[in-house]
């Protein structure tokens, strides 16, 4: 994933061809022993209004290197306990997914787990995709009904822009 | 959060603050764009705030977008 400022790609083309990404976390070749499937719908996770568990999260060293605007500022609630965090806007895409760009999206900064994770997903991402996890065979999906077009990223750039 | 950072909207924080209660009658719910001491508007969503904002004073500033509500959202991180 990668994320820019919340500028250009305002009203880029998208197709209604549906796209998935699987991601395997152990054998492929197992298969689910789950035969029948109960879906058990949550719509209310008994927070109060004032607690959300929605926003996608970036590191500071992302917010940096892509110098995008502040433009508020919230509370955090982590592993140790609350924090205040800067709110950026910013725009997510997805390169190698086939998934549609968030052209315009407010994620907060704060410091993440690991150096290598510059961007936590947060249920105002999520909420655009089917995420199934199939937890016998150790699988995740996610898929999505209308996408962007694919556009090959310049020669020698990875998921940085560098 | 950083010093530095903490400066960035400090102006606009203090306005929206000042103002929350006034706002709060009869726009709870919408967006407010500030930059300085200054209303650019009310806005239904985020989107239509921010394209506001950034029509008016470009991608490389800051300003303000923030729903009013009467009390702060708190956000999970897990």
């Amino acid at each position: 994933m990668c994320f820019s400022r919340a500028d250009s790609s305002f009203a880029k083309p998208r197709s209604s061809r549906p796209t998935a990404l699987r991601t395997p976390i152990e054998n492929q070749n197992r298969t689910s022993s789950l035969r029948t499937s109960q879906q058990i719908p949550v719509h209310n996770d008994g927070c109060p209004d004032r607690y959300r568990r929605a926003r996608t999260i970036l590191a500071p060293e992302a917010v940096q290197k892509v110098g995008l605007s502040k433009i508020d500022e919230t509370t955090l609630i982590r592993v140790g306990g609350e924090v205040k965090a800067d709110v950026y806007a910013a725009s997510l895409q997805f390169p190698h997914s086939g998934f549609s760009t968030i052209e315009m999206i407010a994620v907060p900064c704060c410091e993440l787990v690991h150096p290598l994770f510059r961007c936590l997903i947060g249920r105002d991402v999520l909420s655009r995709w089917v995420f199934t996890y199939d937890g016998p065979v150790g699988t995740w999906q996610i898929s999505e009904a209308a996408v962007s077009s694919w556009v090959e990223p310049p020669e020698g750039s990875d998921l940085w822009g560098e | 959060m950083a010093a530095d950072q903490q400066a960035r909207l400090a102006v606009e924080l203090e306005y929206y603050a000042h103002h929350k209660a006034e706002w709060l009658a009869h726009k709870t719910g919408l967006y407010v764009v500030v930059k300085d001491s200054r209303v650019l508007g009310f806005y239904p969503n985020f989107e239509a705030a921010y394209r506001s904002g950034a029509a008016a004073y470009g991608l490389n500033t800051d300003f303000l977008v923030k729903q009013i509500l009467e009390h702060e959202p708190v956000f999970f991180v897990f």
